[in-house]
């Protein structure tokens, strides 16, 4: 009844590059599915302008926008994003309006907040 | 000091029951949970109504809506901060929190901590890049807010919540490459007495299965993620066959191209609070961490104090509904609002249902144990502390040099000392060294948490109108906060 050593067929497409949907900039809306009703906002991040719905953390609003690199790390300068989604691994600590290491992930977005990595390399 | 009859802490399936049924009794509750709105994680509702039911159902969920709706019911009777972190636990039920409003302290009479559980990630090389994110993450990105986290997905660790995300992601239109389990499929059989328990659970767990084979994801049985590869972001991930302690085949490994990676071996109770109301806690490995220790009726070693859901043992959110639920009920009665012939009786009801769910639960960890093997995934060069960014070599050196204990290695090395408070990296190094030096993982000893446990800001400590300078000339939240913990 063991099927575990079968070899499972892997349904991965070759065309897809994982890596294309980073950095790209407000125009890329590929993330986020349609959902009605909602109003518009926007804010910046890293003096960027990007698009959002009211509702919506600031850590949701940057990955629909494919912006996964929230910050980099303090000591080795390494690029670290949404881990837990939660507000208990800190990883996604931005600085927001003033304030510094906010969770990106319990924020939600206003219209016309300032959001900025915590450490440029 | 603001007193209160009852605060609980969390409004999750536990909390919000606890809420609803002392409601029911004539008694009011103070609710405060860190989120924007009721529901916890399980039951995270949309942001507003208007967004339930979108175009393609992503953000449909009907199972935690009569739990809302009841809580919705009680409004009136319950004193809801939302958006309020609890920070501290101090001595006779005082709680300490932080919101919009700033920190305020309650003294409260009954103590209900709901504080649910979080997903456990153990370390492996590549985990810190940018696309790698629990399961849980990825689910409340596509259930709540209509985002995808990438356009092709590993789903891997272990546990049927895996199945769940798996098939939320596929519906989504994220490409779900596999799901990567390390139990193995004989687990299941070996552990079926138990599992048939609870006939519905059972069936609704091979209606996912079978919901997976129709929509063509691949599943992985006894296999695992050894590696995540990507400069900036994930890139590939790694993943090899593996034996049933969970340590991996690298001969037999292969590469998977995806841009996400959900990972996560099981969950961890959020016992801070416990600790900090100064509970007896005890090591339970199958339920996932220390817990509070508590009799039948969910009180724990305080007077006083009470923990239910996750919390106090990893078990769902059926479970954490019927113990809020218990906990209300014995809250209660220790109250005098309900006589203890009644309680009794409606005690030995949700008791029955609850010894049901314990047993079919107890089967499921087995078969989604976390294995030893796991441990050995990071090597000298992962980051195994996030925060202080310590390597695994670097722990392993001060292990090595005699921090055999958490706190003398957390005191050697700096582990768990960043703004996580030791939540991602402990759960993984206490195993790491009871694996190193042949003791148990109880022996390695709890991890201290210390208020405040979450991040807030100075000022925020302050009254209104107050800068730092005239601290001095008023007793404070932190001044008082302070003087007890000097010792």
């Amino acid at each position: 009844m063991d099927r575990s050593s079968q070899q499972p067929k892997l349904t991965h497409d070759e065309s897809v590059e994982p890596n294309r949907v980073v950095d790209e900039g407000c125009e890329n809306e590929m993330l986020r599915l349609n959902v009605p009703g909602r109003r518009a906002v926007q804010f910046t991040f890293d003096g960027k302008t990007i698009n959002a719905y009211e509702g919506e953390t600031i850590a949701v609003a940057l990955l629909a926008h494919g912006q996964r690199t929230l910050r980099h790390s303090e000591r080795y300068g390494q690029p670290r994003g949404l881990l837990c989604n939660i507000g208990v691994c800190h990883e996604c600590r931005v600085w927001i309006e003033g304030r510094s290491n906010q969770r990106a992930c319990q924020f939600l977005v206003s219209n016309g907040i300032e959001v900025r990595k915590e450490h440029k390399q | 000091m603001n007193r209160r009859q009852v605060v609980i802490v969390g409004a999750g399936p536990a909390g919000m029951a606890a809420a609803v049924t002392l409601c029911r009794e004539g008694v009011s509750p103070t609710v405060i949970d860190e989120n924007p709105q009721s529901g916890g994680q399980i039951y995270r509702q949309p942001h507003n109504a208007s967004q339930q039911g979108g175009s393609n159902g992503v953000l449909k969920d009907t199972r935690g809506n009569r739990l809302h709706r009841q809580f919705q019911q009680c409004q009136e009777q319950i004193e809801h901060l939302s958006d309020n972190t609890v920070w501290g636990i101090y001595s006779h039920r005082q709680v300490a929190c932080n919101g919009p409003d700033g920190c305020q302290m309650f003294a409260a009479d009954h103590l209900l901590l709901a504080t649910g559980a979080y997903e456990y990630v153990c370390p492996f090389p590549g985990w810190t890049l940018p696309g790698v994110m629990t399961p849980g993450a990825a689910q409340s990105l596509v259930k709540s807010h209509g985002v995808r986290p990438g356009k092709t997905a590993i789903v891997a660790g272990t546990g049927p919540f895996l199945l769940v995300v798996a098939l939320q992601l596929h519906n989504a239109g994220v490409k779900v490459a596999a799901i990567v389990e390390t139990a193995r499929r004989r687990d299941l059989w070996r552990h079926c007495p138990g599992l048939f328990r609870n006939l519905a659970m059972f069936a609704e767990g091979a209606g996912y299965m079978r919901k997976i084979r129709q929509a063509g994801i691949p599943m992985m049985w006894g296999h695992v993620v050894t590696c995540a590869e990507g400069n900036d972001a994930v890139a590939a991930a790694v993943v090899a066959p593996c034996n049933e302690e969970g340590v991996a085949d690298p001969g037999q490994a292969r590469r998977i191209p995806v841009d996400t990676l959900c990972v996560a071996y099981g969950f961890v109770p959020r016992f801070e609070l416990a600790q900090l109301a100064e509970c007896e806690m005890e090591y339970r490995d199958i339920k996932g961490g220390w817990i509070p220790k508590m009799d039948k009726h969910l009180a724990t070693s305080i007077p006083g104090v009470w923990v239910a859901g996750d919390g106090g043992g990893v078990a769902g959110a059926i479970v954490a509904e019927l113990e809020g639920t218990l906990a209300g009920l014995a809250i209660a009665n220790s109250l005098g609002r309900i006589d203890t012939a009644t309680f009794q009786n409606r005690y030995r009801k949700l008791s029955r249902q609850l010894t049901k769910m314990y047993r079919f639960r107890e089967a499921l960890d087995r078969v989604y144990r976390v294995r030893e093997g796991l441990t050995k995934l990071a090597t000298e060069n992962t980051i195994v502390c996030r925060c202080e960014e310590l390597s695994c070599a670097e722990v392993d050196t001060g292990i090595d040099s005699g921090g055999t204990r958490s706190r003398t290695l957390k005191v050697m090395t700096r582990l768990g000392m960043g703004p996580c408070q030791g939540r991602m990296c402990w759960p993984a190094m206490a195993r790491r060294i009871a694996w190193k030096t042949h003791q148990r993982v109880e022996e390695v000893g709890q991890f201290s948490f210390r208020p405040p446990t979450q991040r807030i800001c100075l000022g925020d400590l302050l009254p209104d109108n107050q800068t730092l300078s005239q601290l001095t000339d008023h007793p404070t939240v932190m001044e008082k906060s302070m003087k007890n913990q000097m010792p």
